[in-house]
């Protein structure tokens, strides 16, 4: 016993790598799953001030929250109908843009489609901007007088919409529709280049028709894909806060993860637990069909072929027909919701298409007659001071979150103990499972108060920074991981071999070969910080505001031009980013479809 | 030049036991080559001789220094045992030039400048691959990355040189080159050698002292012509030698009629034959056995003629350096030299030299 005492002692010290690989294990441990376990933890607890309703004392454990959501006079206002509308908006946003992107996927990699190769960049475009960018133009363009303020331009141009077009249900489905089909059109796209095109033309050769092959053969062998795009985008669109807090005020539609926010704000945390308890576990469900689906995705080992010769099947009559289709898809995407934002910001009063109209105020004007930004948005402190913020915290947080994703590579890659590499890739693939918004309020809660040694975060930048940091973890692990796989232990031995300590070899070996992977997660975490809203909202308070929260307060406060502008801003900086990792890498987007 | 002494090293990993209670001595200034088919755990004990891997079990010692030694919890670090390893994908760094690659080890011993330079340029010299210095791995032929690998680890002047099998990712005229690049490395800087193989012919044209080992235990220990003329278990017999030796079953009808009247249990002893040690005939004589050509294929410089005995059918193949003047399907005689016949008992062990003396007096 004593013995193997010393041996352990002996490992660690002679070891490095244990020795790292637990620090990360306990950092990971706080930072992440720590928080998950208080969240589902205060669902089952008495708040501090319920103790009249809940009938315990605080801290006590209490079936009131449970109860009040699930069964009470109120379940079907505060949750059955939020529940009802969530499932709806996710199942058919993702249902929707799973058929519109195979369909499209199809077309740009098997057809003739004119222009596919140009398209095939386009059309992803809307999945590099903030998804919330088309719910402010559908707002520019729709807003009736349900809501008050400045007019829509539908609206300003004579024809009053209809509630329902307007607000709720419908646009926040076309809207996450819109969003999601490019990413339906990356993974179907990438499954059908990678099918074996000698697959299809062995049953070419027994004689089956054309349509036949596409049924019988292709749809089959595609299917695992096909099956799992949807219920990632499921399990995304489950937790989307942004689009449907947005267009859902005026017409009193919510869907979970506004529910959870409104309770955060009316500081009910015992509700709040169990909205984000709800999400968590639909999220939980939902990845792990996942997982065991594409567990069966190796039973079709042929997807992973070579894909030699994949024909194109010639569109005849109906070429233009489509391309007609296609170009509007991008028009309706890209083209119509960047330029209504642009122009929006551009005109004085909404809708008015007068020279006279158009103006620069909200971009640099000064002294503007309203309550508060009284100058345009480029002029304006509290946008120079968010955008340091989103910047400072994203690109601190993306290089923390690169580098400590290539240190769990590393640990997992070189642990002499399993159980450490393990656990170390369950417990950072752990925010993967669970919705920005449900982890922001498990964040929240663990950091609101004073813990041991660590101060109360809520309201400064450190708190944006670890939950993005964290929320980043999945994504940055998973590159750090695979990068180390692929570079092999004898590299590194080789330095050992020689005497290189483990930081020498860090530093001389692995960062200068794996430094372009490093960058490319780097860059594509910046992008998501950059872009992410529903991560922040909670967590955000005006003095920490980053561009993405910024926008929406001045949404809240009805300073819609501004919003845009700002917006704006942010959807340039996504594309710019993007197209940068595209120069770096080549097409990678695909690796960059985190939250 | 250090000798090594592996005493009941053992290595198990979560799911199998790598190397099992492995003895051997490696004499100083030796060449020895660790022999055996792929999987059988030559990488595992190479990587503990390094100081990769801590043994499970057992000791090592180099030049008389315990290096390794779970029990008593000493293990020294791979960089202060004095060895070098050049690994089987030679692990250059692909972000470093040639030069680069060889100062490395130079630079962390704090070497001054000029004496890095110079040790460099000698070893760059005496690899003959002083014209690719500034070139990356990537663009290197696979002799010249091992040439950088070579360099790289012989500039620290490591008293034991590792190699994982050092010719194996080569084509055929790169390898002759090599092995005599790796023979002459041996005699001019006297360095003990250690490599590892799964190929015969490494072993065999590379090796002064040969050890094989097959599922992590060594068979035998020996020189090349030992291992090959007395194999001590049917494995080693069987693994050593191209064409393989040729076995028959015990208690077949082959092998019963040339294992001698009178030796006890005869049923139970495998008869194993070279190839190049069957004579074939087209007459009888006492002791042959009779047998059908079945195939007859020229392999360059010599011809292999594989027949099968009348008796039972078993194949034999055989060996000539003459044009053969057999056809297949003609009926020939098998006359079995005595020196290329090798009796094992059921448990694979060969058996002591009684019978083939014992048909030498008969
Ligand atoms: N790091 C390891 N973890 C688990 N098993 C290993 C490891 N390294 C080697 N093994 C196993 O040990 C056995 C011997 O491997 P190795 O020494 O590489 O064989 P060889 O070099 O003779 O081909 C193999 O069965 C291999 O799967
Ligand atoms: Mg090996």
């Amino acid at each position: 016993m004593l013995r193997r005492i010393s041996t352990y002692r002996l490992r660690l010290l002679q070891d490095p790598v244990l020795a790292l690989g637990l620090v990360l294990l306990a950092l990971f441990v706080w930072l992440i799953a720590l928080p998950i376990v208080m969240i589902l933890q205060d669902a089952f607890t008495s708040q501090p001030g319920d103790g009249a309703k809940t009938r315990a004392a605080d801290g006590a454990m209490t079936s009131y929250y449970i109860t009040r959501a699930l069964a009470s006079r109120m379940s079907g206002i505060i949750f059955f109908a939020p529940l009802w509308n969530t499932l709806v908006v996710a199942v058919s946003a993702a249902g929707m843009a799973l058929m519109i992107g195979a369909g499209l996927a199809w077309m740009l990699v098997r057809s003739d489609l004119p222009m596919r190769g140009w398209f095939s960049v386009a059309l992803l475009i809307p999945y590099m901007l903030p998804v919330w960018t088309f719910a402010l133009a559908w707002v520019t363009l729709f807003k009736n007088t349900t809501q008050g303020g400045q007019p829509g331009w539908m609206q300003a141009l004579g024809a009053e919409t209809p509630d329902w077009l307007a607000y709720g249900m419908v646009p926040t489905i076309i809207i996450l529709t819109l969003h999601y089909i490019p990413f339906a059109i990356l993974i179907i796209g990438g499954a059908l280049r990678r099918v074996d095109g000698q697959l299809e033309e062995a049953a070419q050769m027994l004689g089956a028709r054309r349509w036949a092959i596409l049924w019988r053969v292709t749809v089959p062998v595609m299917r695992p894909a096909v099956l799992s795009a949807g219920l990632l985008m499921f399990a995304d669109a489950i937790g989307e806060f942004s689009v449907p807090y947005i267009l859902g005020l005026p017409v009193q539609f919510e869907t979970l993860s506004v529910s959870l926010f409104r309770a955060i704000s009316t500081q009910q945390n015992g509700m709040a637990a169990v909205y984000a308890t709800v999400v968590l576990l639909i999220g939980v469900i939902t990845l792990g069909i996942d997982t065991w689906m594409l567990r069966e995705v190796h039973r079709f080992a042929t997807i992973g072929g070579k894909g030699t010769t994949s024909r194109t099947s010639p569109l005849r009559g109906a070429r233009w027909l489509l391309f007609g289709a296609v170009a509007l898809l991008f028009v309706v995407s890209v083209i119509l919701p960047l330029a209504t934002l642009i122009l929006s910001t551009l005109m004085e009063i909404p809708g008015r298409f007068s020279p006279d109209n158009f103006t620069l105020d909200y971009w640099i004007g000064r002294s503007l007659p309203t309550v508060a930004m009284t100058s345009g948005i480029l002029l304006a402190p509290e946008f120079w001071h968010a955008a340091w913020n989103s910047l400072r915290i994203a690109g601190m947080a993306a290089l923390a979150a690169g580098c400590l994703g290539l240190l769990v590579g590393y640990v997992v890659a070189r642990s002499p103990w399993r159980w450490l590499a393990v656990s170390l890739r369950g417990v950072t693939f752990l925010p993967y499972l669970v919705p920005g918004i449900a982890f922001a309020a498990a964040i929240l809660m663990l950091f609101a108060v004073p813990r041991g040694p660590v101060p109360a975060l809520y309201g400064t930048p450190w708190i944006l920074l670890l939950a993005l940091v964290a929320d980043q973890m999945p994504f940055s692990s998973r590159v750090g991981i695979s990068a180390m796989a692929q570079l092999g232990s004898d590299i590194e031995d080789a330095a050992r071999m020689m005497g290189a300590g483990m930081l020498h070899r860090m530093r001389a070996i692995i960062l200068p070969i794996l430094n372009g992977a490093l960058a490319t997660a780097v860059l594509l975490s910046f992008i998501s910080g950059i872009k992410g809203v529903s991560l922040f909202i909670l967590l955000a308070v005006p003095s920490t505001d980053v561009l993405t929260t910024f926008s929406l307060r001045l949404v809240d406060y009805g300073y819609a031009q501004a919003a845009n502008a700002v917006v704006l801003v942010i959807s340039m900086l996504a594309l710019l980013g993007s197209f940068a990792i595209h120069r770096l890498a080549g097409p990678v987007f695909a690796q960059g479809w985190g939250r | 030049m250090p000798e090594i002494v592996i005493d009941k090293l053992s290595k198990s990993f979560a799911n199998a036991h790598a190397v099992r209670d492995v003895s051997l001595t490696v004499k100083a200034g030796s060449f020895t080559c660790i022999l055996g088919p792929s999987g059988c755990g030559k990488t595992t004990l190479l990587r503990m001789i390094a100081g990769l891997e801590e043994a499970s079990a057992g000791q090592i010692r180099i030049g008389g220094r315990l290096v390794d030694d779970p029990v008593q919890g000493t293990f020294v670090p791979p960089e202060q045992r004095g060895v070098g390893l050049v690994f089987q994908s030679y692990a250059l760094w692909p972000h470093m030039t040639v030069v680069q690659n060889v100062e490395f080890g130079l630079r962390l011993q704090r070497l001054d400048a000029s004496a890095r330079r110079a040790r460099t340029r000698a070893m760059l010299d005496t690899l003959r691959i002083t014209e690719l210095a500034d070139r990356y791995p990537a663009h290197l032929s696979g002799g010249q990355q091992q040439r950088v690998a070579l360099a790289r680890t012989l500039a620290l002047a490591p008293q034991v040189l590792l190699l994982d099998e050092p010719l194996s990712n080569l084509d055929a005229s790169l390898r002759l080159a090599m092995r005599a690049e790796l023979a002459r490395l041996h005699r001019e800087f006297g360095t003990t050698i250690v490599f590892v193989t799964h190929d015969q012919w490494e072993a065999m044209t590379l090796a002064t002292d040969i050890a094989v080992l097959a599922e992590g235990e060594v068979q035998q220990t020996g020189s090349a012509s030992t291992i090959y003329d007395r194999p001590t278990t049917r494995f080693v017999a069987e693994f050593i030698g191209s064409p393989p030796i040729n076995i028959l079953p015990a208690g077949s009808p082959a092998a019963m009629s040339l294992i001698p009247q009178g030796v006890p249990e005869r049923d139970q002893i495998t008869v194993g034959l070279r190839p190049e040690a069957v004579r074939i005939s087209d007459r009888s004589a006492p002791g042959s056995l009779s047998a059908t050509v079945t195939a007859v294929l020229p392999t360059g410089g010599s011809w292999i003629v594989e027949t099968a005995v009348q008796a039972d059918g078993i194949g034999v193949v055989c060996t000539t350096l003459s044009r053969p003047i057999f056809v297949p399907m003609q009926p020939v005689f098998l006359e079995p030299q005595n020196d290329g016949m090798h009796l094992f008992g059921p448990n694979g062990r060969r058996l002591s030299d009684f019978p083939s003396n014992l048909m030498e007096t008969s």
